[in-house]
């Protein structure tokens, strides 16, 4: 069954705490409560789990696979080419520095900006359970995202709580 | 018809942030004043600027054209075009270190003007055009010059430096704009809430914004990560910039400090060039309310202490050259600073540290809103007469060596800038310009979301006798 979700809109950031606890008792998770904010309130502010994200993966994936291209096209174009300049080794590390710092930072970035993209995923056309309210006066949005037959008490405990309005994120 | 808000209460409706306003000087929630101020009409000055620097940016255009069609083999015809290209990347594109390191560092004065630091990265846009005609202009390696790149006549491409410094540009070119839009995606949301008819735009640039406790924690980390990236590239910008399309087109000049001397020249010109912007929106943009005395001091003390750094660099690379005394390196010392190009060189000492030294010295003018942003105009001039100084000279020098001497037969002149170059000065310096200008119409000069947060995290508090401003830093 798919997921739909509810939007509870509360003024007071004590209230949005509260509402978390209770509805985490009531046995709903932490990957189905989210809060939204128009300004970055520090974290754990409301209680909110603390989230997951993977985005030191996407540099270090970058500087692998950009450490690991410049690699190749060093070592790959000496060796192809055997000349001793200076009386230095084919293989010389110093003048081969300064392309793998380069290939690694070039493709750290793109991968960063590529992985900033792929987090975001797509623009969202529809906004689900979301208010405008949210960015234009302060209010402090507490979406639940579960099944169709929880959806209903989910919304009950944020009405229960003080919600100012509720949102379905489907109609 | 519901309440407003009642703190004591916790009822009625809350308009954001008066719930801190109240307990701080302010009066009115600035977020709604701001966003006013960036959806109202632009007033008839900036229309005026937006024109001029349209109309010198297309004179840049004719002016680059012309030389283009007047060929790539003659070096010094490009010398005032190079200079004019790395200027760009001396000023506009130092500025937003300034964001980046008070961010990484939580530095909370620069809140109000971090936005405006941001702006400056779309001038990249400019700075990558006409670094383009310079790949046709820098010799390959088959001219036998000294280079850090592997080559072989015949064998291996003689294009390395043209290819390096291509891509370390891209990059850097990308990490600037990913961090303007990053940076301003929660604002593009703000606006994509509050605007009528320029909606689609900001739903599109929010790129499905909602404020979520995940997204801010990602903004937090992308703009740490690429403000990183930023850093470095800028030092690796420099690096190729210098030493490729610089110095090893000046037999002798062996000085490994020199690129990172440019990279800081290039700090102090953004710091400069940022300090101007936010005057501008202080005196005339009608920002008064959200940049004060704090922006300019803070500002100010960090042009004083790059200032400082500057005669370090000077001194540090001068004292290679001239207790080598080589006879290429007297001729370095010759060409830099102590023949024709003297009076380029007083200037730009002059300029670029003595004036900014004695006078931020003075707590009173540091401390000031008109003191920083004359001797900010004081660094550019010097900048940019430090850049004519090399790049000029390096692009205007006749090659040809006394065989008596080992040195070199002719000293270059100081280079006159033809009316062409002057186009492209024109150009070089309106382009950044126009472009930050037509930025300022979709991402807002002052951060939305910077301010909230701002207010947010602090609230002007009694103490003893006076009031403090109490700011947290959340972990």
């Amino acid at each position: 069954m798919a997921n739909k979700s509810v939007l509870g809109l509360f003024v007071d950031e004590n209230v949005v705490g509260d509402t978390l606890s209770s509805l985490r008792k009531s046995g709903y998770k932490d990957n189905e409560l989210e809060v939204m904010t128009g300004s970055p309130y520090p974290e754990g502010t409301f209680g909110e789990a603390e989230p997951h994200h993977k985005l030191f993966r996407y540099p270090i994936f970058g500087a692998v696979i950009g450490f690991t291209v410049a690699l190749i096209i060093t070592v790959g174009t000496q060796l192809a080419y055997p000349l001793v300049t200076g009386g230095k080794p084919i293989l010389s590390i110093p003048p081969m520095l300064v392309i793998f710092y380069e290939m690694t930072l070039l493709f750290s970035v793109i991968v960063t900006i590529l992985g900033a993209l792929f987090e975001s995923r797509l623009p969202r056309i529809f906004m689900g359970a979301y208010d405008e309210r949210i960015m234009t006066e302060g209010y402090i949005g507490l979406v639940v995202t579960v099944s169709e037959s929880r959806i209903k008490k989910a919304e009950d405990t944020l009405k229960k709580f003080g919600a100012e309005s509720t949102k379905r994120g489907w109609e | 018809m519901k309440l407003e808000y009642d703190s004591k209460t916790r009822k009625g409706k809350l308009i954001y942030p008066e719930k801190v306003i109240e307990r701080s000087l302010g009066k009115v929630p600035p977020s709604k004043d701001l966003i006013d101020k960036h959806l109202h009409k632009r007033g008839g000055m900036f229309r005026i600027s937006l024109m001029l620097t349209a109309i010198f940016s297309v004179i840049g255009i004719l002016g680059t054209i012309l030389k283009v069609i007047n060929g790539f083999d003659n070096l010094s015809d490009w010398s005032v075009y190079v200079t004019a290209c790395v200027f760009i990347f001396t000023t506009f594109m130092g500025a937003p270190m300034l964001s980046m390191a008070t961010k990484v560092a939580r530095g909370n004065w620069s809140r109000p003007v971090s936005r405006l630091s941001e702006i400056f990265c779309i001038s990249g846009i400019a700075g990558l055009l006409m670094f383009l005609p310079i790949l046709w202009v820098l010799p390959s390696l088959e001219d036998g010059r000294n280079t850090l790149w592997f080559y072989d006549p015949g064998k291996v491409p003689a294009y390395s430096p043209h290819i390096w410094t291509t891509i370390v540009m891209i990059a850097f070119i990308l990490t600037a704009l990913a961090l303007l839009w990053i940076n301003a995606r929660p604002d593009f949301a703000i606006l994509r809430d509050n605007s009528k008819g320029k909606n689609k735009i900001y739903s599109f640039l929010s790129w499905g914004w909602v404020g979520s406790t995940k997204q801010w924690n990602s903004l937090r980390q992308r703009v740490s990560i690429l403000g990183i990236f930023y850093f470095m590239l800028l030092i690796t910008v420099h690096f190729c910039l210098a030493s490729d399309f610089l110095m090893t087109l000046l037999p002798g000049w062996i000085d490994s400090l020199y690129p990172v001397t440019q990279a800081h020249n290039a700090i102090q010109g953004g710091v400069a060039v940022l300090i101007i912007a936010v005057f501008i929106a202080w005196k005339w943009g009608g920002y008064k309310q959200y940049i004060g005395l704090d922006q300019f001091w803070g500002l100010g003390k960090l042009l004083f202490g790059i200032s400082l750094l500057w005669v370090w660099f000077f001194i540090s690379s001068l004292m290679v050259l001239w207790y080598g005394k080589k006879p290429n390196e007297r001729d370095v010392l010759q060409i830099l600073m102590f023949g024709k190009y003297l009076p380029v060189f007083l200037g730009t000492i002059f300029f670029v540290f003595i004036i900014p030294f004695t006078l931020l010295i003075l707590n009173n003018v540091r401390k000031s809103f008109y003191g920083p942003p004359i001797i900010a105009i004081s660094v550019l001039i010097g900048n940019f007469l430090d850049r004519f100084r090399h790049y000029s000279s390096a692009y205007s020098l006749d090659r040809t060596i006394d065989e008596n001497t080992h040195r070199f037969a002719n000293l270059p002149e100081i280079y006159v800038p033809s009316i062409v170059d002057i186009m492209v000065l024109l150009g070089a310096i309106s382009l950044p310009i126009f472009l930050i200008l037509i930025i300022s119409k979709y991402v807002p000069i002052i951060s939305l979301w910077e301010n909230r947060e701002y207010i947010l995290y602090g609230s002007h508090e009694k103490y003893h006798h006076t009031e403090v401003l109490v700011e947290g830093k959340p972990y």
